[in-house]
């Protein structure tokens, strides 16, 4: 039995469930947590949507079956729940996702927790241009050097369509970058 | 595409040392997550049991009905106890005089010496004397008129008619020659202005 398969079985086993589940957030959560981040932008929204995600996981390790890898799995929970979140925050403001993100990379020059130098700003600003699923397949990609066939069960998307995505959004950026 | 052909697809985003994007987090969030998201769990789990509670099919549709009726019953029960017995304010005179007549309280007042009064303001005389000469013991005997007189009519003395008629009861007050006459709507209006209840009682 594999480290995955072990842990899944210690998940679904009410005696070890809790400490099973305390070793899955310890060795995931950071993991989870910068993907979650680079979509929700502000910290205290990622760590939202990080309590979220686990509680999710937590719920439904017993509908999990395995065909896919276990941090795979989670990281399509933590996904769906992150753009669920910004839709809901949009929606709340009663803006469209496009001016929510316009406005969130606007506020990170005066947030705290962004550090970043004026091309790494400028580099958000390239992202947010890109249609949503490209930018998370640009993120996926540069940032989380994340693996063609992971990023396929995880998107649901064909390693083929992933990587013309990806070439596209290097592109795009690249002009921007240019151009500013 | 690897990293050799972004870089020479891209040079501008090749120059981003280490893909660093920027984001941060405060310092040991990290190290409470496992924590936060277990306090979550187990307060999700405590609303549901609480949902587990039931109500009777209906119930909220006749709450409001129930609830006024059941003010309102409580409105003519205080209504009816609002009532008082037949003649009670035909009766209610000679039900006070009767009181009256038989509970009488007499006030005694307590009884003090005659002498309690002069003793204190001859021992006060002498404990302000003490204070002044400190040398030598006094007694009534070493003081002089003179100086009795003086702390009398400095003021030193406080003195009221009833003292003093304790302390001199030879002294008669028909010795005293009034040089005025009092009227009688002078008296009448002394004694309408004062309690004459206690006027009688002090005497």
């Amino acid at each position: 039995m594999d480290n995955d398969a072990l842990l899944v079985a210690q998940l679904k086993d009410k005696k070890t469930q809790e400490q099973a589940f305390r070793k899955l957030m310890s060795l995931y959560k950071e993991r989870l947590y910068w993907h979650i981040r680079k979509i929700v932008y502000v910290h205290d929204d990622a760590d939202d949507v990080l309590q979220n995600t686990f509680i999710k996981i937590f719920r439904n390790i017993h509908s999990f079956k395995e065909e896919s890898k276990l941090y795979s799995w989670m990281y399509r929970i933590a996904t769906n729940e992150a753009i669920t979140f910004i839709n809901k925050k949009a929606a709340k403001q009663q803006v469209d996702l496009s001016e929510l993100q316009l406005k969130s990379v606007e506020n990170l020059s005066s947030d705290i927790d962004f550090t970043g130098d004026e091309i790494q700003l400028l580099l958000q600003k390239a992202i947010i241009t890109l249609p949503h699923k490209q930018q998370l397949v640009f993120n996926m990609k540069y940032f989380d050097e994340m693996k063609y066939k992971e990023m396929s069960e995880i998107l649901d998307t064909s390693v083929g369509a992933l990587k013309a995505s990806y070439f596209h959004a290097v592109k795009k950026i690249e002009e921007f970058l240019k151009n500013h | 595409m690897n990293k050799k052909e972004v870089h020479k697809m891209a040079p501008n985003l090749s120059k981003i040392a280490s893909k660093k994007h920027g984001f941060n987090v405060p310092k040991t969030y990290f190290n409470s997550v496992e924590d936060g998201v277990m306090a979550e769990l187990y307060a999700s789990n405590i609303k549901v049991n609480k949902t587990n509670y039931k109500t009777p099919s209906g119930y909220f549709n006749t709450v409001e009905n129930v609830t006024v009726a059941k003010l309102k019953a409580q409105t003519l029960k205080n209504e009816a106890t609002e009532t008082i017995p037949e003649d009670y304010f035909e009766n209610l005179e000679d039900q006070v005089l009767n009181k009256i007549k038989t509970t009488s309280k007499i006030r005694t007042l307590k009884k003090v010496s005659k002498f309690a009064i002069p003793i204190a303001i001859a021992a006060s005389f002498l404990l302000i004397f003490m204070l002044e000469n400190t040398q030598d013991t006094i007694t009534f005997d070493n003081l002089a008129t003179s100086e009795i007189e003086e702390f009398i009519n400095n003021d030193m003395l406080h003195y009221d008619a009833e003292s003093l008629a304790a302390i001199f009861p030879e002294v008669s007050l028909d010795d005293i020659n009034y040089t005025e006459t009092i009227s009688d709507a002078d008296v009448v209006n002394y004694l309408s202005e004062n309690d004459i209840d206690a006027l009688l009682l002090e005497n």
